[in-house]
């Protein structure tokens, strides 16, 4: 009975404890850290049994409210918010849920000091139960609440430390998230105008049908919303701006946001378009969006002198990367292709590694500024000599980053660059020139702060709640590094499959 | 397979640190760095002029990018419109060829 109803319960959980947090925090601090770990933990196992569940080819699909919905529609789909926990959408929502719950790992000892929990947490509760139901949802006006709710708690957390230049990191992150949500919105309107409906499965299966350019100009709306939300060229600037401001912890749960982004983009983007005409030309847009992502990516990078904006632009690269592998997929899917689906499961694959590397080396670095207490991470040098942990989790994260074997990055990367080959060489020699910057920033960067003569200053001990979650993180780098076949095929080769297998979506939601 | 060869990572490292020398100091000469066989200077050489070549040659580039990363969000919503035109426009010319 509680199995049945999991899609709803990982959502609903995080969301009763974002509330009742401050509640629990008034009787003691354990109590509250406690309550923030059971919220998250019981929310992380439902999300990992719809992931098995659907890994071995069982997808749930689930009306909110009844077990068997009285109020069916003529199209016969019930009238009732959806949720869709197939092998792409809770890949995605796992992806989410635990960087959620590792940042509450992580923060523990880092909050301490700063003694703000409830609200961090509630925030925090609150984006993890957002993103999730953003990975799960079946219809576009959820999808827009969802939206509006990580957007909000998206910009509590980045401004939450109440420095002063993270209200204005704030204040472009909300303006955008406002301007790309109405987008989103004129959209959905489009499709209710003209079907009267909200229903992603049902719309879908009405445009393969009787298709026309109102259909399009709204799937280009939505996706010029969702393309602001997951940084790509030429809307990524918000990204190096925000993850400068914001702290570390928050900067790797942003990560996994923009990635859910991704997902819901090309969740769209496959049911609208993947039996037209026009998957090819917007595959193709997307995959030179992906591009000039890496490539405006790894070069500002280059140029940084803050750390944190560094990584930021990093992270515009790899988000390039999955944009490169799904726009590929989308703009050879009418053809069918092995090399089209091939690069979805390349770029699946890569969505999981950038959260697990960017969040690593996000997490390092507000590590680093925990044990020297420096506010600008850049000041630090010659830090291996006392912090050899952090120094090798740092490696571990660099070298994932750029791809270098025998870790996730290279496994993942290796098949976008055969896949995106086989369509077009140049994407994919910009692919790996990219990957080579990115290792020539990092050596830079770990040279800088690790390297050199011994740290002067004083540190303080690297907390064990730190060290555990970040040695999560790296041996998640590790073991898909070593193992990447057993990963592809028990895990991503079905969430590709569920991607780009529209008619598996919609007939499970009609 | 996986065991031979973390067992043959091992002993190379292990060969390679017993190469060590044992005298390092870690003050004096030996603790100080270097840049180009001279003392590091206090100040003037960062790590960011390690790609000062590369970023001469780019410098057109790095000129248009500075103005595109101006830090204002009004311009940053100029290029979210930007975006919505390309992606609507690619939705035309799609429908047409």
């Amino acid at each position: 009975m509680i199995l049945e109803n999991a899609p709803a319960l990982a959502i609903g959980i995080p969301l009763f404890a974002a509330f009742a947090v401050f509640f629990i925090g008034k009787i003691g601090k354990r109590a509250m850290k406690a309550w923030v770990v059971a919220g998250l933990l019981a929310a992380e196992i439902f999300v990992i049994w719809l992931t098995m569940d659907a890994v071995s080819g069982i997808s749930h699909f689930y009306a909110v409210g009844a077990r068997f919905p009285s109020i069916i529609s003529p199209g016969g789909f019930p009238i009732r918010i959806v949720l869709a926990a197939d092998a792409a959408s809770t890949l995605v929502a796992l992806v989410a849920m635990s960087a959620c719950l590792l940042a509450a790992l992580f923060s523990f000892s880092f909050l301490k000091e700063k003694n703000a929990g409830e609200k961090f947490y509630s925030l925090l509760l609150l984006l993890s139960a957002g993103l999730v139901g953003l990975s799960f949802t079946g219809d576009f006006f959820t999808m827009f609440v969802f939206l509006e709710v990580v957007s909000i708690s998206s910009a509590g957390l980045i401004a939450f430390f109440r420095e002063e230049e993270s209200f204005e990191a704030t204040f472009k992150y909300l303006v955008l998230s406002s301007i790309g949500a109405l987008l989103l919105l004129f959209g959905v309107g489009m499709f209710y105008g003209k079907y009267g409906l909200l229903n992603i499965g049902a719309i879908a299966a009405l445009v393969a049908v009787e298709a026309s350019f109102i259909d399009f100009a709204a799937v280009a709306l939505i996706a010029s919303a969702l393309l602001l939300k997951c940084g790509s060229f030429p809307v990524h600037m918000w990204k190096p701006d925000v993850y400068q401001k914001a702290s570390g912890i928050v900067s790797a749960v942003l990560v996994a946001s923009g990635l859910v982004g991704i997902y819901v983009l090309f969740r769209i983007l496959f049911l609208m378009l993947a039996n037209t005409p026009l998957s090819a030309m917007i595959g193709w847009v997307i995959a030179i969006f992906g591009t000039i992502s890496i490539f405006i990516g790894v070069t500002m990078a280059l140029k940084q002198n803050s750390l944190k904006r560094l990584v930021g632009y990093a992270a515009v690269a790899e988000t390039g990367f999955v944009l490169l592998a799904l726009g590929t997929g989308l703009a050879a899917i009418t053809t069918r292709d092995i090399f089209s689906f091939k690069a979805v499961v390349g770029g699946m694959f890569q969505l999981v590694n950038d959260a697990l590397n960017i969040g690593l080396l996000f997490l390092v670095i507000a590590a680093v500024a925990f044990v020297t207490k420096k506010k600008k991470v850049g000041e630090v040098n010659g830090l291996a000599h006392k912090s050899p942990v952090l120094a090798v989790l740092f490696l571990i994260g660099l070298l994932a980053i750029s791809g270098m074997p025998p870790l996730n990055g290279f496994a993942s990367k290796i098949i976008i660059y055969e896949s995106v080959y086989m369509a077009s060489p140049v994407f994919s020699i910009v692919g790996i020139l990219g990957s080579i910057m990115l290792l020539a920033i990092f050596v830079k960067v770990f040279v800088a702060i690790f390297l050199g003569p011994p740290y002067k200053g004083k540190i303080e001990p690297l907390p064990k709640s730190m060290l555990l979650v970040m040695g999560i993180i790296a041996f998640f780098i590790l073991f898909l590094g070593l193992f990447p076949k057993q990963a592809i095929e028990f895990v991503f080769l079905p969430a590709a499959n569920a991607l780009v297998n529209s008619q598996a979506y919609i007939g499970g939601i009609l | 397979m996986l065991v031979a060869g973390c067992a043959i990572t091992i002993v190379i490292v292990y060969i390679i640190r017993s190469k060590g020398s044992n005298k390092h100091k870690n003050s004096g000469e030996q603790a100080m760095s270097f840049f180009s066989g001279n003392r590091h200077p206090d100040e003037g050489i960062e790590s960011e002029n390690l790609y000062w070549g590369f970023f001469k040659s780019l410098e057109g580039y790095y000129e248009f990018m500075k103005k595109m990363h101006s830090g204002i969000v009004n311009d940053y919503v100029f290029w979210l419109v930007l975006l919505a035109v390309v992606m609507l426009a690619a939705m035309a010319l799609g429908g047409i060829l």
